[in-house]
C-alpha cells in the first residue's frame, strides 16, 4: 500500500464530509449574517429520517434518503419562521440569534435522543459487501465516493445558481443588503425562508452520508458543524468556493498533520489553524 | 374582610397540620408487614440504556424469585427505579436524593463511572448502601466502606488481556485508544501490561472521544506491519474495524470489550476478534431470564442479580434492614457466589474473577479454551 495515495484520498475524503456541511452553513450565513447553530442538529435530523424510513419502514434507500433531506429542509425551515424570523423583525442582536440557534440545536438534539435513544445506529444494510474503489492510488468506498460526488456536484449546483439564476441574484442581493432589497421590491422573507430551506436540507443530506459512512448519534451534529464552521473561515465565510477549498484544505492539514504526530491532536490542529486564519486573514483565503 | 383573611389562613394552616400529623403518624407505623425497598439508579434511557435495562431485568427477576418464597423477614422486597438517563451525573444525584428522601437505604447501580464518581460521596455521607453491576473502575469502592461491586475492576481484565496477546506470539502490536476516561484507563493498563511482558508496541494511538475518522492511523498501523491491532476505543470500535477492513488491514483485532450490539454495528468487522470478559452467567441464570423476559441476558444483568441477592443475604443473616447492619456483613464477606459466577471479594468490596476470552465466530461470541 502506497502511503501517501492513500493519505490524499484520507484528505479528500474528509475534505468531502467538512464540504457538504460548509456548503450550506455558508448558504445560510452567507445570507442572514449570524451563526445558525441548529443547522448542527438538522445534520441528525436527516440520519435519523432515514433511519426511520429505511430501516424502520423499510422504504426505498432513494425514496428515503429525498424524505430526509425533506424533512431536515422543512425542519430549517420551520425554526427560521418561528424562531429566528421574529427575532430578526425584532431587530435582535447577533448574539440574541445566536442563544435562540443554541437553543434550537439542544431541543432538536433533545427530541431525536427522546424519539430514538442515544444509541449509536448505522445506516448501512451492506454488512461488509460496500464496494472499495481505487482512486489516485488510495482506497475509498461507494459511499465516500457519493459524499465526494454529492459535494462538488452541490459546489457546482449553488455556484451557477447564486450566479445566474434570479432566485440566486436575490439571495446574493438579500446577502449584500437586505434593507435594500427590500426596497428594490425582492420578497425577502420568501427568499430567506427558501434559503433555509435549501441549506438545511444540505445539512441533512451531509448527515444522511455521514450516516451511511460512519453512523448516527444524535450528537453528531455539533463536531460535523464546528468542522464546516473552520472550513467555511478558512475558505471566506459566505463564498460557495471558499467553503469546499477551505473544506479539503482542512481535510489535508488535519490528515497529514496527524501523519506525523500523534492522532489525539487532530481537533487541536484544526482549531490551531482556525486560530492562525482568524488573527491574520479573518477574511478567509476568498473574499465574498 | 380583614376577619375573613383570618379565617382562611387558620383553617388552610389546620388543614395543613391535620394532614402533616397523618402522615408524619402513618409513617411511623410502618415497619413490619411493609416491604423493602431497595433503590436502583439506572441507565434506562438514553446512552446505554442496554445496560439500564438488563440491570433493572436481572434485578426484578432476583425480586420476583425472593418474594415467591416468601420474602425475607416476612416482608416482600420492592425495587424502585430511577433512570439517571445516558449515565448523566446529575440526574444520577437527583436520583439519589429522591430515593433518600423516600428513607432508601439500600441501592444498586449507577451502570457507568461518571455516574459512580458523582454519587460515591454522597453515598458515604448519608452512609446509604450502594452496589454497582457494572462500574469498571476500582475507584468508587475505594470511597467509604458503604459502596460494593458486583462488578471486577476492568483495568485487571485489560491488563490480563495484553499478557494474553504477548502469549499469544504477536510481534508487532498496534494499539488505539481514546481520551474518554474508561477507554484511557484501559488503553494505559494494556500498554503497560504488553509492555511490562516483553511486547512490542508498534503504533499506540489516542484519539477524542468522538472521533470517528480512524482511516490515518489505520494507514499508519498497515505501514508499520502490525500483526495485532488492540482496541480499547469500546465507544467507537465498530467504526474502527469497519475503517479497517475497507483499508484492507487484516491484523488480529483483540478489544477490552465485545458485545452483541458492537457486533452488530461492525457489521462482519469483527468477525474473528478477540475479547476479554467477566461475562460468564450460570446456564440457569440465562434459562431463567430468557424465560422471564424473553431474551436473553447482557453484561451487568447477571451482576445485578447478585447485586439485590447480596442485600437481601445480609438482610436475612443480620436480621436488620439499616445500611449500617448491611455494611457490616458484606465487609465480612470473602467469598462470592452467584449468578455472574464465583469469585472473592477484595479488601475494599469488589468482586475479583479471573477473566476469560471469547472469539467472535459467524457474528456470535463463543469462549474460547484456555
Amino acid at each position: 500500500m502506497d502511503i501517501v495515495p492513500q493519505l490524499i484520498v484520507n484528505s479528500i475524503i474528509a475534505g468531502a464530509i467538512y464540504t457538504m456541511v460548509a456548503l450550506g452553513f455558508n448558504l445560510i450565513y452567507g445570507t442572514v449574517k449570524f451563526f445558525d447553530l441548529g443547522y448542527g442538529a438538522l445534520t441528525a435530523v436527516g440520519g435519523y429520517a432515514v433511519f426511520y424510513f429505511y430501516k424502520g419502514l423499510g422504504l426505498n434507500i432513494f425514496v428515503a434518503v429525498i424524505l430526509g433531506v425533506i424533512i431536515a429542509g422543512l425542519i430549517g425551515f420551520i425554526i427560521y419562521r418561528f424562531v429566528y424570523s421574529p427575532l430578526r423583525e425584532r431587530k435582535s442582536s447577533g448574539m440574541v440569534l445566536l442563544v435562540a440557534a443554541l437553543g434550537a440545536f439542544t431541543a432538536l438534539q433533545a427530541i431525536i435522543a427522546i424519539l430514538f435513544t442515544s444509541q449509536f445506529q448505522t445506516l448501512s444494510r451492506s454488512a461488509g459487501t460496500e464496494r472499495v474503489f481505487n482512486l489516485l492510488g488510495g482506497i475509498i468506498t461507494e459511499t465516500q465516493l457519493i459524499i465526494l460526488i454529492c459535494g462538488l456536484l452541490i459546489m457546482v449546483v449553488m455556484g451557477l445558481v447564486l450566479k445566474y439564476s434570479l432566485f440566486g441574484k436575490a439571495v446574493k442581493a438579500v446577502g449584500d443588503d437586505e434593507e435594500v432589497s427590500k426596497i428594490v421590491g425582492i420578497n425577502t422573507s420568501k427568499i430567506i425562508g427558501w434559503v433555509f430551506f435549501i441549506g438545511s436540507g444540505i445539512a441533512g443530506l451531509a448527515g444522511i452520508l455521514v450516516g451511511f459512512d460512519t453512523g448516527i448519534e444524535p450528537t453528531m451534529g455539533l463536531s460535523l458543524l464546528l468542522k464546516g464552521v473552520i472550513a467555511s473561515i478558512i475558505g471566506g465565510i459566505g463564498n460557495v468556493y471558499g467553503g469546499v477549498l477551505g473544506a479539503f484544505l482542512l481535510g489535508f492539514i488535519e490528515n497529514f498533520g496527524i501523519w506525523k504526530i500523534s492522532g489525539e491532536w487532530k481537533d487541536a490542529i484544526a482549531f490551531g489553524v482556525l486560530i492562525i486564519f482568524l488573527l491574520f486573514r479573518p477574511q478567509g483565503i476568498l473574499k465574498r | 374582610m380583614k376577619k375573613i383573611i383570618i379565617w382562611i389562613v387558620v383553617v388552610v394552616v389546620a388543614i395543613w397540620a391535620i394532614v402533616a400529623i397523618t402522615q408524619n403518624s402513618s409513617k411511623n407505623s410502618i415497619v413490619t408487614g411493609k416491604p423493602i425497598k431497595i433503590g436502583a439508579i439506572l441507565m434506562l434511557t438514553g446512552v446505554g440504556a442496554n445496560y439500564g435495562e438488563h440491570s433493572l431485568n436481572g434485578a426484578n427477576l432476583a425480586i420476583e424469585e425472593i418474594n415467591s418464597k416468601g420474602g425475607v423477614l416476612g416482608r416482600k422486597i420492592e425495587i424502585v427505579a430511577e433512570d439517571n438517563r445516558g449515565d448523566n451525573p446529575s440526574t444520577a444525584i437527583s436520583a439519589f436524593n429522591k430515593l433518600t428522601s423516600e428513607d432508601i437505604n439500600l441501592m444498586i447501580g449507577p451502570n457507568w463511572q461518571p455516574s459512580s464518581t458523582a454519587l460515591a460521596p454522597l453515598v458515604c455521607e448519608k452512609s446509604v448502601i450502594m452496589i454497582s453491576m457494572s462500574v469498571g473502575g476500582s475507584d468508587f469502592t475505594k470511597q467509604c466502606d458503604f459502596t460494593f461491586n458486583t462488578y471486577p475492576e476492568q483495568v485487571r481484565l485489560s491488563a490480563s488481556l495484553g499478557k494474553y496477546v504477548v502469549g499469544q506470539g504477536y510481534k508487532k502490536i498496534g494499539l488505539i485508544g481514546s481520551q474518554q476516561s474508561w477507554e484511557k484507563e484501559q488503553f494505559d493498563a494494556i500498554k503497560k501490561s504488553i509492555e511490562d511482558n516483553g511486547g512490542k508496541i508498534e503504533i499506540a494511538e489516542v484519539v477524542s472521544g468522538t472521533e470517528t475518522d480512524f482511516r490515518t492511523l489505520l494507514v499508519k498501523m498497515k505501514k508499520a506491519n502490525i500483526d495485532a491491532l488492540v482496541l480499547t476505543n469500546y465507544t467507537n470500535e465498530d467504526i474502527t474495524v469497519r475503517q479497517a477492513r475497507d483499508l484492507g488491514l487484516k491484523p488480529q483485532v483483540f478489544s477490552v470489550l465485545i458485545d452483541d450490539a458492537t457486533i452488530k454495528d461492525a457489521e462482519g468487522a469483527l468477525e474473528g476478534a478477540i475479547g476479554g470478559s467477566y461475562y460468564m452467567p450460570t446456564q440457569k441464570f440465562v434459562t431463567d431470564y430468557t424465560k422471564r423476559f424473553d431474551k436473553t441476558p447482557d453484561v451487568s444483568a447477571d451482576t445485578s442479580y447478585d447485586a439485590v441477592n447480596l442485600i437481601v443475604e445480609a438482610i436475612k443473616n443480620t436480621g436488620k434492614t439499616d445500611s449500617e447492619s448491611v455494611k457490616e456483613y458484606l465487609k465480612n464477606k470473602k467469598i462470592f457466589e452467584g449468578a455472574s459466577g464465583s469469585g472473592t471479594f477484595d479488601e475494599y468490596g469488589q468482586v475479583v474473577r479471573e477473566p476469560h476470552y471469547q472469539k467472535v465466530v459467524n457474528g456470535k461470541i463463543e469462549e474460547l479454551k484456555k
